[in-house]
């Protein structure tokens, strides 16, 4: 019977924690304590909703979605169409559904596919970005109120990598702030993600020397430097007060997790992937497509390494202006995800909306790829979803959620399951994700957004 | 003469908390908005009574450098700017500074990214050492190392070196000496110089008691408070000296160090540091603006604004040194293309960005297009500007707006002004206790648009600019040009700069017990429009020139 069974899961907190079966992927290390390999996780942050009506598959019975005539609507309602897009207010699962527009990409492990609906991010509006990896509000100079999901993951699954959390992106923000950041390790405290290539590789790969000897020598030098500061650290804090020896605390703790990322070994197993072109130009929108491969390249041989086995992919950043002109889309990404409806060509920037939503999920699909070929895929689960669901309303009720992989099995994969309206937040999708990895919790984020872990997810017992 | 201080906690006006109505059918049934914390009942003496609120500030005895101060410090060790604080993560800003000593935590990236920026730093001081020991000149050995690494960590670490503090330095010097000889030892003992605690954070140690709840500081403490705050950076030589020299025991020995540094080209990064950190100017080169509503936008313009604005800064607060000046002044620094760009009637022809003189309406601080142009997409937004103005001119706090308010205007439309359908949610008496606070302020500067141009009309409507600062000794004005100048004249506003500064200068929120402090440096700033007469008159006040006993429990 796998670990990973139905009791397990809803098992309380008054357990003692669980090690984990070893997995049978050749490129993980085996772990002297605990048992190999506890899964990965690896959120997908998109910005600005996606179109729902394009995104959650047609239900049992219903009649694929087709544009109405925007002609009809009044000129002074500026809204032609329902605030909250849903297939259906009641609870359902339909494993026969059929992939919609955004999806479609995903064909090729609809089998490994999940797709929510009737979930709520605890927030609405932009600032929900932060709000559906914390399920918290955020406080008034627009931070989080608290630890993210891969942030709180990686405690558990991410103790003995090299990055418990690993912070990766495409032209994306590059200040705290609730926009920017969907990884917090605790209030008020953003994890950025990394948007340069050359400087991801140089953070993963690049202070591995070639041969043993000169990763001893290297070892040497910077295990001195650090003894260096940790002594002198030791001293200052002697004379210090008790808040600022806290403040100290955590300096030392800085210094103990790069004391931990040079004495981790890189599996031999893995190869050192080809540095990305010197000065590289990241920022530039013309190479989007190749700084995404280079960026998910670098991320897939990191997990497939075991260099980290949580993280967080953002595509650029909430209320972004990108644009897309390799698709074709030359309006901005946040204009397109505030039409209207009484544009003229309010169905061609529509169309631009659901491109882009599913250009991400192309991008998702190749990431998937990669990581089969480096045998890093089982026990993997992607969580893609978006803060709102069509952002011109800035509402946050049932928004895009999608899940790929699985975990020991766990998961009933392959269907659409859709909730009772208001029924869940989006804590109640997290603390699942949580728990599918042993996590022993009760809430996740705001105690009073969890309702109870989604079991209607997992394979019955 | 000294006024008291007003501080707009809105919930004082008993307007701004209560419950808000759903009035999205899809909305579930909205939680009470409580009151903020500490929010006195409206009293007589507003001032006082904000002092009682406020907990005591928490301590600000040991203080984490900030980017910009570390940036600056490796630049005065190595010669040259290297970027040593690239990627490190932004500062968090607590009452809109980055050097509040409480908030500056040391992230685990920061370490991660420092740890390579310092063996980049040592490298580079290792191939020239000369400057910190001439033995180095001709001599390779370990007593010279020494004396490289002694002369390199003192200036680093802003203190003399004890035996206790070279030898683990050393010994980073002997494993790479063993292996690389006298340069790769020399990088490695500057890498963990740069690494340690001592080069990252401003200690000051527990002195005797020389004032009720006031502690002494040493003299290369007083210096190190005058340098990060009036240079935001390093002390030089003379400032060390003078400390060394007991020049900085007394409050006069402090002015006259003040003053000669006011005078140093290092003083104009004090003076930008505070304005980039008061008016958020990074969030300037950020903006977008919807192209279907501003056609003359281009992806230059928030760059040029910027520098416009830096110049504009320079001239008024820097070489004129008047607050005044800052906000009324009747010129600016333009380019081309911004001139063409906002069609002010301004001669086109420039070498750059040179100095031009402007029409009435575009006087002052609040008609620079930079300042014009951080809020609002496709609109304006007299909300956001309004609560700009009322957060950083004024001082005001006001709490952010329920969660489930949709808090994005509606779009635009050709039937009505921005300002008539913000009035419309604003006259909703749930709405209105906290906007009227920033709506009116906003609807003052409507004649400027989004993008930062002046326009008589919006879609055909003629637009009334008739604004109202409530609850202030401000009142009603017209136009960004006339606020800037009731702003000048204010003392609501002179109050509010002053605890911005003092917030910049001290690290810390301003308590109770700064209160007599306050309200002398008011009674100053009431008298002068200098930027120079503040620093120096912070630099002698209790608060800069000692520590109080509850930072060093």
């Amino acid at each position: 019977m796998s670990r990973f069974d139905r009791r397990f899961f809803l098992r309380g907190t008054a357990g003692a924690v669980i090690g984990l079966p070893a997995l049978a992927s050749l490129s993980r290390r085996a772990e002297a304590q605990t048992t190999s390999a506890p899964g990965r996780f690896v959120f997908f942050a998109h910005p600005l909703g996606m179109y729902p009506e394009l995104f959650f598959p047609t239900p049992p019975g219903g009649v694929p979605y087709t544009f109405p005539d925007v002609s009809a609507c009044n000129p002074r309602q500026t809204r032609c169409r329902p605030r909250t897009y849903r297939t259906g207010e009641t609870a359902m699962s339909n494993p026969d559904f059929p992939l919609s527009r955004t999806l479609a990409p995903f064909a090729p492990y609809r089998e490994d596919l999940l797709v929510l609906e009737n979930i709520d991010n605890y927030s609405g509006n932009h600032k929900g970005y932060t709000c559906m990896s914390t399920g918290r509000p955020i406080n008034d100079v627009k931070l989080a109120t608290g630890i993210s999901v891969d942030q709180a993951l990686a405690q558990h699954i991410g103790r003995d990598t090299r990055f418990p959390a690993l912070q990766v992106g495409v032209k994306s923000g590059e200040t705290p702030h609730a926009r920017h950041a969907v990884s917090w390790y605790g209030a008020g405290r953003a994890a950025l993600p990394e948007s340069n290539p050359e400087r991801l590789f140089d953070r993963l790969f690049a202070s591995t020397p070639a041969n043993n000897d000169d990763l001893a020598r290297l070892r040497a030098q910077q295990q001195s430097v650090l003894d260096a500061t940790l002594g002198q650290a030791q001293r200052l804090k002697a004379r210090l007060g008790r808040a600022d020896q806290l403040k100290v605390d955590q300096y030392l703790t800085s210094i103990r997790d790069v004391e931990r990322r040079l004495s981790q070994t890189v599996e031999a197993g893995c190869s050192r992937p080809d540095a990305p072109p010197a000065g590289y130009d990241y920022k530039s929108t013309d190479l989007v497509e190749q700084t995404t491969t280079l960026q998910l390249d670098l991320l897939a041989m990191a997990l497939a390494c075991g260099l980290t086995n949580v993280a967080t992919f953002q595509m650029a950043f909430e209320a972004t202006n990108m644009r897309h002109p390799w698709l074709g889309v030359d309006t901005r990404w946040h204009d397109l995800s505030h039409t209207s409806g009484n544009e003229d060509n309010w169905i061609d920037l529509i169309n631009g909306y659901v491109d882009i939503a599913r250009w991400n999920a192309e991008q998702i699909a190749y990431f998937v790829d990669r990581l089969q070929r480096l045998e890093a895929w089982s026990d993997t689960l992607i969580m893609w979803t978006t803060p709102m669901h069509n952002a011109q309303y800035h509402n946050g009720h049932n928004i895009p959620i999608a899940l790929l992989g699985n975990i020991g099995n766990q998961l009933d994969t392959n269907r659409h399951v859709r909730f009772a309206a208001g029924e869940h937040v989006i804590n109640d999708v997290l603390l699942t994700v949580l728990r599918l990895f042993g996590v022993e919790a009760d809430t996740f984020g705001a105690p009073d957004a969890n309702k109870r872990p989604l079991t209607e997810l997992l394979r019955s017992a | 003469m000294s006024r008291l201080f007003l501080v707009l906690s809105i919930a004082t006006i008993g307007g701004c908390s209560g419950q808000i109505g759903d009035t999205a059918p899809e909305t579930p049934p909205p939680p009470t908005v409580p009151p903020p914390p500490d929010t006195p009942a409206p009293p007589a003496d507003l001032g006082s009574a904000r002092w009682a609120a406020l907990p005591n500030t928490t301590p600000g005895a040991m203080r984490r450098l900030t980017n910009t101060e570390i940036e600056a410090m490796v630049t005065e060790l190595v010669g040259e700017h290297i970027g040593f604080t690239d990627g490190f993560p932004p500062e968090e800003r607590v009452g809109g500074f980055e050097n509040n000593a409480a908030a500056l935590t040391f992230p685990p990236t920061l370490f991660e990214r420092a740890f390579d920026a310092a063996r980049r730093a040592g490298e580079i001081v290792a191939s020239n050492p000369a400057p910190f020991a001439p033995c180095a000149a001709d001599t390779r050995n370990r007593t010279c190392g020494e004396a490289v690494v002694r002369r390199f960590a003192e200036r680093a670490w802003r203190r003399p070196l004890d035996d206790e503090d070279l030898t683990p330095l050393m010994a980073s010097y002997d494993v790479g000496a063993d292996q690389g000889g006298f340069e790769l030892g020399l990088t490695l003992a500057v890498q963990a110089t740069l690494l340690s605690a001592p080069f990252f954070y401003l200690v000051e140690d527990v002195r005797e008691e020389v004032k009720p709840g006031l502690l002494a500081l040493s003299g290369a403490e007083r210096a190190n408070r005058l340098a990060f705050f009036l240079w935001r950076g390093p002390p030089d030589d003379a400032l060390r000296a003078a400390a060394d020299a007991g020049d900085l025991d007394t409050p006069e020995g402090v002015e006259a160090q003040a003053q000669r540094m006011l005078d140093r080209p290092q003083a104009q990064r004090s003076i930008t540091e505070f304005h980039r950190q008061w008016l958020e100017l990074e969030r300037m080169t950020e903006v977008n603006k919807d192209l279907q509503y501003f056609p003359n936008w281009t992806d230059e313009i928030p760059g040029k604004m910027r520098t416009e604005l830096d110049h504009y800064l320079e001239q008024t607060a820097i070489v004129e040194d008047s607050v005044e000046a800052l906000l009324t002044a009747r010129y600016s620094f333009q380019d081309e293309t911004l001139r063409r760009y906002y069609q002010d009637g301004i001669a086109l022809e420039a070498n750059g960005f040179d100095r031009v003189d402007l029409p009435p309406r575009r006087s002052g601080l609040l008609a620079r297009g930079g300042f014009l142009i951080m809020e609002g997409f496709d609109q304006t937004s007299p909300v956001l500007r309004g609560l700009f103005i009322r957060e950083k001119f004024l001082c005001g706090e006001l709490p952010p707006p329920p969660d489930f308010v949709d808090d994005i205007p509606s779009d635009p439309t050709p039937a009505e002004t921005t300002r008539e359908r913000a009035e419309a949610h604003a006259n909703d008496p749930l709405c209105r206790g906290c906007h009227q606070f920033m709506d009116p302020i906003g609807f003052g500067l409507e004649r400027f648009d989004a993008a930062g141009r002046w326009r008589d009309m919006e879609s055909s409507h003629p637009i009334d600019d008739r604004g109202e600062v409530v609850e202030s000794d401000i009142g009603v004005f017209q136009g960004a040009a006339e606020l800037g100048a009731k702003l000048a004249k204010s003392e609501y506003f002179r109050a509010c700069f002053v605890r911005k500064w003092f917030r910049f200068a001290i690290g810390r929120m301003e308590s109770k017990a700064d209160l007599p402090t306050l309200q002398a440096l008011d009674a100053m700033m009431a008298t002068t429009d200098s930027y120079r007469a503040l620093q120096l008159a912070l630099t002698q006040t209790d608060a800069f020139l000692y520590r109080r006993a509850e930072d060093a429990r």
